[in-house]
């Protein structure tokens, strides 16, 4: 195929195929409208490995001897959204102004607090958390684990490294906010270091239960616009999965699109001032602080 | 005779009777013995060779064997004859009881065919046989006898030893040089006396007699070994030089009684011996020989020679091996070469400073050693690391440091690993230094970490801040630094500690979770409790990566406590090999044998063979027993293994269970490993003799 010409264009039976073979693989879940994506996103891949159509890019991912490095791309490119630092700031404001507070108070005796941004991309959302949790003041001398997954390698790796482009990543960043948490670097601005101290990154699939315990018990869970990817069921295990590893009283926080309406009714609403957040019910000895 | 072949029915073509004759191998006729016997006496070779086979496959037909001991009595067909000897062998004891029965009716011809068909036995009783026909009154039958001896000797050292010594007080030169060639071949050690030493001025036995003394190691072989190196003619003088090399070999002892022989060698020899070394048209195995030997002799010129010979492929080894021999008088050579000349020579002079400089050089010696870390050629890069491991000095710490980088290859910064750490250990205070200078964000924490781990298990104490340190590492964006990291981790015990290791299994980078996982089963608790057991607990009862999964089943096994060793021994049983075997490994780390033999009853051949190399390590008298039921297993490739297994543990246990099966088996192969096994465990025994005349040795 010559670079002037465009790959064969995706055919329904190809789409079903692939859909049916990521679904299989990780539970990311795409309906039928999504058939442009994977001829745009998947296109680029046939480009890139030189085949002629979807059904080689599908026995390429199934049988050849790269094809679990050929998944992690193929998911990389079909999950990539707008990702950037203090998004959903409302949101944020919430979890900054009355969530860490209170969160302050319940473990003050342990002084340890575990944050896990799970589906982190490229890390923008663990470093907008740290920078939220070193400003706060109220965890100086604590015991603070921020952690970061998602299911492609090649994004945990970059969020890993915490280097950003002047520009996407930082459109509503305050300037001063950059310089005291950014130090520049040759291709933008990397995460300053005591920052990125906080953040630990992993490759992990939400929907692998026994693969999460690693991450231990959690205060909060920032899973926003991830359940998007998702069918009822795969949601429905993902949110089963999150709940356990969440402490009694742990906080779930969705994407201002998502709610848990139809998949669990293990969570008690919590109303903030901007925002309604998921709980795991608390033991009734601890119920009294948040 | 083709004529009458022909009116007889019987086929011409001596192709078409071969093929009739391996033929008799499914035919089963009545008259086979008969057919067989007239094959074996066929005119063409390559019947009787079929034949020869043939009849050995037929072991142990009785009536077979009768008549192939016949031949031994009566018959003039030398063809049929020989090729009875080759098909005798294979009838083992009960070839040797046919053959002893009918000894007195053999003639001398049939004495001397009898010998070579008792070697070709393998039997214990043979030799006794031989040992009474070494003492007849033909000397061709004795020469076959003692000749004999060097085959099937391996199956009784002590007995052929016996007769063997007694032989060489043969009055004949001829039985005397078969003697001693029997005794070489079976690499016998024995006693150095007066009569041996007479043999080493005798010009038909003294290459003979020089190898056999150079084997035994006396002291007073040294200086009869620099007179033959000195003295004898060229065409000698290779045997002179490889009986010097066995005899170096021997011990340190050897090697000191050796060179102070060889001071008086005179100066001329010397330089024949750096000719030789340095001729391209001599023989390989005089030029290496003589390599070993200035070896011995030791001085500054020698060195020049031997680090010469560095750069050739086949002479390095004996070269190197040299160069140690010189030891610290090398050292100025050395340091000249690592200065200048090609890449091979200058490193390989760098890596021998590092392990020849003494205490009178070692200043000279590190100054070339430091200099050689400009030239960035990788090969260079492993000598220099190599020698800074064991001589580097602060200087030395400090310039380790860019090889610790992302950029280099995975050996080299191995290398740099252990040059790094034992550098530290030397110098703590200044590597504790250098350490702290580190961030756990930039490209020298792996460094740090390096140097962190190292004092903290040569228990130069740990920092405040090492375990956060390392524990930031384990988040750094270079996968050798958060490897570091975790392998420093493991002598830092603590919850935070483990937790940043157990979740470096999520970690994208494979090397990064399997060093994640070796780490986990080796971190321990203040009470020696195992901290990561129950991460690999997970990983093993759920994971369904494969390569994980059996890296973290090794792991258990550095565990050691009882959860995990039940786990291991449920999972030894387990119907996937990989898993099968990684368990049986890890049990083998424990040390207890009980659990590694569980794999021995798996289904899959791969596993029993994996056990047995496991197996074969242990110290424990049941070992020779366990590989030993192996040579009865269905598959013949575990029995072939287990035979060799048996030669590598040798004793006397192998030997019995070696040779009981030698009758039995039925597969070439494994046939082959069981007398090759004999012979190695015999071989490596080197009995040593009582002197036949007390009171001559030295």
């Amino acid at each position: 195929m010559s670079v002037f010409e465009r790959y064969p264009p995706l055919q329904p039976i190809e789409f079903r195929l692939l859909r049916d073979f990521v679904y299989d693989r990780c539970g990311l879940h795409f309906d039928n409208s999504s058939m442009y994506l994977f001829d745009r996103r998947l296109g680029e891949r046939l480009a890139a490995l030189e085949l002629d159509s979807f059904a080689e890019y599908y026995k390429h991912l199934r049988f050849s001897s790269d094809a679990a490095r050929e998944f992690d791309e193929a998911i990389e490119v079909l999950t990539t959204s707008e990702t950037y630092f203090f998004r959903q700031e409302y949101q944020l404001r919430s979890f900054e102004k009355e969530l860490l507070p209170a969160l302050a108070e319940k473990n003050a005796s342990t002084k340890n607090l575990v944050l896990w941004s799970a589906g982190c991309s490229t890390g923008e959302e663990a470093y907008t958390i740290a920078m939220m949790v070193h400003r706060s003041g109220l965890f100086d001398d604590w015991d603070v684990r921020i952690i970061g997954s998602d299911i492609t390698k090649s994004r945990i790796a970059a969020a890993r490294r915490g280097v950003y482009r002047a520009g996407g990543s930082f459109r509503t960043i305050e300037p001063t906010v950059r310089d005291k948490y950014f130090a520049p670097h040759p291709e933008g601005f990397q995460v300053a270091e005591f920052l990125r101290q906080y953040c630990q990154f992993g490759h992990l699939n939400l929907m692998d239960r026994a693969n999460l315990a690693i991450v231990g018990p959690v205060d909060v869970v920032f899973c926003r616009n991830v359940l998007i990817y998702f069918d009822e069921n795969s949601r429905r295990r993902v949110i089963d999965n999150l709940y356990r590893r969440l402490v009694s009283g742990g906080i779930l926080l969705l994407g201002h699109s998502e709610s848990l309406l139809n998949v669990s009714t293990a969570f008690e609403l919590l109303h903030l001032k901007e925002d309604l957040v998921y709980m795991k019910p608390m033991r009734t000895e601890a119920r009294q602080t948040l | 005779m083709t004529d009458g072949r022909q009116e007889d029915g019987i086929e011409t073509d001596p192709e078409l009777r071969r093929r009739e004759v391996a033929d008799f191998r499914t035919t089963g006729a009545v008259d086979l013995v008969e057919r067989v016997m007239k094959a074996l006496a066929d005119e063409d070779w390559r019947v009787r060779k079929e034949a020869s086979q043939v009849a050995s496959q037929l072991a142990p037909n009785t009536e077979l064997l009768v008549a192939l001991v016949d031949t031994l009595v009566s018959g003039s067909n030398v063809g049929l004859r020989n090729a009875a000897v080759e098909s005798l062998g294979s009838y083992g004891i009960d070839a040797v009881k046919a053959i002893d029965k009918v000894r007195d009716q053999l003639d001398s011809d049939g004495r001397k065919l009898a010998a070579e068909a008792l070697a070709r036995t393998g039997e214990r009783a043979a030799v006794r046989i031989l040992g009474d026909m070494a003492q007849d009154d033909d000397q061709n039958v004795v020469a076959a006898a003692l000749e004999s001896l060097s085959t099937v000797g391996v199956v009784s050292t002590g007995e052929a030893a016996s007769i063997l010594v007694k032989a060489l007080g043969n009055e004949d030169a001829f039985l005397r040089l078969v003697t001693l060639n029997s005794i070489n071949l079976l690499g016998l050690r024995i006693p150095w006396d007066s009569r041996l030493e007479s043999f080493l001025s005798d010009p038909m036995l003294d290459t003979a007699a020089m190898v056999a003394a150079a084997r035994g190691g006396d002291l007073a072989v040294g200086k009869h070994l620099a007179h033959a190196v000195e003295f004898w003619h060229r065409s000698k003088r290779a045997s002179a030089l490889s009986a010097l090399g066995d005899y170096l070999a021997v011990g340190e002892q050897c090697a000191d009684s050796a060179k102070a022989a060889f001071v008086s060698v005179a100066e001329e020899c010397r330089e024949l011996l750096r000719g030789l070394s340095q001729d391209s048209d001599a023989p390989l195995e005089e030029r290496r020989a003589a390599l070993r030997a200035l070896g011995v002799l030791g001085g500054g010129e020698d060195a020049k020679v031997a680090v010469e010979a560095l750069g050739s492929v086949e002479l390095a080894e004996d070269a190197e091996a040299a160069l140690h021999q010189i030891g610290a008088m090398a050292v100025g050579t050395l340091v000249a070469n690592a200065r200048e000349g090609g890449v091979e020579i200058r490193s390989a002079c760098v890596r021998l400073l590092g392990a020849i400089a003494d205490d009178s050089n070692r200043a000279e010696a590190l100054i070339a050693i430091n200099e050689a870390i400009a030239d960035r050629e990788p090969g260079m890069a492993r000598s220099w690391l190599a020698a800074v491991a064991l001589v580097g000095d602060e200087e030395s710490l400090e310039q380790s440091v860019p090889w610790l980088r992302g950029d280099v290859a995975a050996q080299v910064r191995h290398s740099a690993e252990v040059a790094v750490s034992a550098c530290a250990t030397r110098y703590p205070v200044a590597a504790r230094k250098m350490a702290n200078q580190a961030s756990c964000d930039g490209p020298d924490a792996a460094f740090a970490a390096v140097v962190i781990a190292a004092l903290t298990v040569s228990g130069h104490g740990v920092a405040p801040r090492d375990v956060e340190f390392l524990t930031a590492t384990v988040s750094n964006e270079r996968t050798h630094c958060r490897r570091a990291a975790l392998k420093a981790l493991r002598t830092m015990p603590g919850a935070a500690a483990t937790r940043a290791v157990a979740f470096a299994l999520t970690d994208e980078a494979r090397e990064v979770q399997l060093a994640a996982i070796r780490t986990l089963g080796q971190m321990k608790g203040a009470g020696g409790e195992s901290l990561g057991l129950e991460y690999l607990f997970d990983l093993v009862s759920s994971g369904t990566d494969e390569a994980l999964v059996t890296s973290a089943i090794h792991a258990l096994g550095t565990v050691k406590a009882l959860r995990a060793r039940e786990l291991l021994e449920g999972l030894a049983r387990e119907a996937r090999p990989a898993r099968a075997v990684a368990a049986v490994e890890a049990m083998a780390l424990d040390g207890k044998l009980a659990g590694v033999i569980i794999g021995l009853s798996h289904q899959e051949p791969e596993v029993v063979k994996a056990t047995l190399q496991v197996l074969v390590a242990y110290e424990d008298p049941r070992v020779p027993t366990h590989l030993g039921a192996c040579l009865d297993h269905a598959a013949w490739d575990v029995r072939r293994l287990a035979a060799d297994l048996l030669a590598r543990h040798g004793g006397d246990d192998a030997k019995r269970l070696l040779r009981g099966h030698l009758s039995t088996e039925k597969e070439a192969l494994v046939r082959e490993a069981l007398s090759s096994a004999l012979a190695e465990i015999e071989g490596r025994n080197h009995p040593s003799m009582p002197p036949s005349n007390p009171g001559e040795g030295s």
